[in-house]
C-alpha cells in the first residue's frame, strides 16, 4: 500500500502510471499521519501492528512476512488537532468546502499558534483553493505564509521544508522536483498509453535545477521609463503574485510568482495580434534579479483568456537592512474588452514587497 | 516475492532521501495502525487504513512523486 503527501495527487497518478506500480495508493495531502520523511517503508501485521522492515529486501520474507508478532499497543488518539485534521482529506474533494475548511484552520491556528500541523494543513487548503475555481487572489501567498509558519514551529520537518523549496528560489533547491514529468510522459506514450492529464502543470520553480551561485540578469531597457503608458484602471487583467519564501535573510534569494489573468467580469481578453506581454523588473539598489525584462507570447488565436505565469528571482545583498522592501515591477500588455470591444495597450504596476529578516 | 522486492526498491528510488530513523509520526513501530480514512488516488473514495490492512501482512510505503 502506498501513501503520498502530495499537494497535487494527479502528479502521483502520472508517476504511478509511469512506474507501473501495482498497489493501492492513498492520498494524505494534509499529512494527518504526521510523517516527517520520505520515503518510509514499514510493515503492518494482521493485527495492525506497525513494524520496521529489514533494510535488506532479501530479508523481508523471513524478517516480516513469515514472522508472528505480539499484539500492538494502542496508539494515543485523544489529540484535538488530530480530530480537526482527520476529515479534511475527504472534505476537501469538494472545492466549495475549501472556504469553510480554511476558516476552521485559521481559527485552529489562533488557538494552537505553535502547532505546525495546523499551519501546514492551512497552507495545503489555501493552495487547493488557489488551484480551484473558488480561487482568491492571495491564496497562493497565504499558502506559502502558512507553510513557513509551520516550518518555523518545527524546522526539522522535512516534508514541510520541501513544500516551500518546491516553489522557492534555486539557491535553496535540493534537486529539481518534477523534472521527471516530461520523461514519464515520453515513456508512457512509447508504451502506447495516454499519460494521465495533470490538472495543474508544474511551474518553472518546480522544474528548476538547484543553483550554487545566483545568476543575475544584465540590466534591460525600461520599456516605459517616463511612465507614459495608461494604467489599466478597470482592470481588464488581474495580477496576482506570491513571494517564496515569505521572509528572506540577507544574502539569500526569493522567487516571485506572478500570474496575470484576463478579468472575466470586465470581459478582458489578451489581444494576441498586438504583441507579447512584457514584464519589467527593477530591483532595489544593490539587489540583483534573475530577469529584468520578460516577454510572454500569446496563442495563435487573435484573442485568448488564458492565465499567463511569470517567475523570476531576487537576490538580497548581504548587508541589506531588515524590513519591507518595495520592488518596481510592472506589466505592459495588449488587451481587448470582449470580442467586439476596443483593444488597448495598458500598464499595470504590481506592488511586490519582499520582507527581509532583520 | 519478486513483486515485493521490486516495490521496496522502487519506493527507495522514488524518494531522494530514504530514512527509517525517526519522523514516523503516527506510524510508530510497536503501535497499532491509526484509524484514519484517506481518499484513494485512483477514484477519490475514502479508504480506511485499518480495513485495508486488517487480516494480512501489508508493506506500507510513503513515497514522493517529487
Amino acid at each position: 500500500m502506498g501513501i503520498i503527501q502530495e499537494q497535487h495527487p494527479q502528479r502521483c497518478k502520472l508517476f504511478v502510471q509511469w512506474k507501473q506500480m501495482q498497489m493501492p495508493v492513498l492520498v494524505d495531502a494534509f499529512n494527518v499521519l504526521e510523517l516527517q520523511v520520505v520515503p518510509v517503508m514499514l510493515g503492518v501485521d494482521e493485527r495492525l501492528g506497525i513494524h520496521y522492515l529489514p533494510r535488506d529486501p532479501h530479508a523481508v520474507q523471513a524478517g516480516f512476512v513469515d514472522r508472528t508478532f505480539d499484539p500492538p499497543r494502542p496508539a494515543a488518539d485523544d489529540d484535538p488537532v488530530r480530530r480537526l485534521l482527520a476529515p479534511l482529506g475527504l472534505e476537501s474533494r469538494e472545492p466549495k468546502q475549501l472556504g469553510a475548511i480554511i476558516e476552521r484552520l485559521r481559527s485552529a491556528a489562533r488557538s494552537h499558534p505553535h502547532d505546525g500541523r495546523v499551519w501546514f494543513a492551512l497552507g495545503v487548503a489555501c493552495r487547493m483553493r488557489y488551484d480551484s475555481a473558488e480561487r482568491q487572489a492571495d491564496d497562493f501567498q497565504q499558502a506559502v505564509d502558512a507553510w513557513q509558519a509551520a516550518l518555523d514551529c518545527n524546522p526539522n520537518q522535512y516534508i514541510w521544508r520541501r513544500r516551500i523549496q518546491q516553489y522557492g528560489p534555486r539557491l535553496d533547491k535540493p534537486y529539481p522536483f518534477y523534472d521527471w514529468v516530461p520523461r514519464a510522459r515520453r515513456a508512457i506514450r512509447a508504451r502506447g498509453e495516454v499519460p494521465v492529464a495533470l490538472g495543474v502543470e508544474p511551474s518553472g520553480a518546480e522544474y528548476a535545477c538547484p543553483q550554487k551561485r545566483f545568476d543575475a540578469a544584465a540590466g534591460a531597457a525600461d520599456p516605459d521609463p517616463q511612465d507614459r503608458i495608461t494604467r489599466d484602471e478597470v482592470p481588464l487583467i488581474v495580477a496576482e503574485h506570491a513571494v517564496v519564501p515569505p521572509v528572506v535573510r540577507p544574502g539569500s534569494a526569493v522567487r516571485v510568482h506572478l500570474t496575470l489573468r484576463p478579468n472575466g467580469k470586465a470581459s478582458g481578453q489578451w489581444n494576441n495580434e498586438g504583441g507579447p506581454l512584457t514584464v519589467y523588473v527593477r530591483p532595489p539598489a544593490g539587489w540583483r534579479a534573475s530577469a529584468r525584462r520578460i516577454e510572454v507570447s500569446g496563442r495563435l488565436a487573435a484573442v485568448s483568456d488564458e492565465p499567463r505565469h511569470v517567475e523570476f528571482e531576487l537576490h538580497v545583498p548581504k548587508g541589506a537592512a531588515g524590513g519591507r522592501k518595495r520592488v518596481v515591477l510592472y506589466a505592459l500588455y495588449h488587451v481587448c474588452e470582449g470580442l467586439d470591444g476596443r483593444c488597448v495597450y495598458r500598464r499595470q504596476d504590481v506592488p511586490v514587497e519582499v520582507v527581509v529578516r532583520p | 516475492m519478486n513483486v515485493l522486492r521490486a516495490t521496496l526498491l522502487l519506493a527507495a528510488a522514488a524518494g531522494p532521501e530514504a530514512s527509517q530513523a525517526g519522523g514516523l509520526g503516527r506510524l510508530a513501530p510497536g503501535t497499532m495502525l491509526p484509524e484514519v480514512t484517506l481518499p484513494a488516488l485512483d477514484d477519490g473514495h475514502g479508504v480506511s487504513l485499518r480495513s485495508l490492512c486488517r487480516g494480512r501482512k501489508t508493506i506500507l510505503v510513503n513515497f514522493a512523486s517529487w
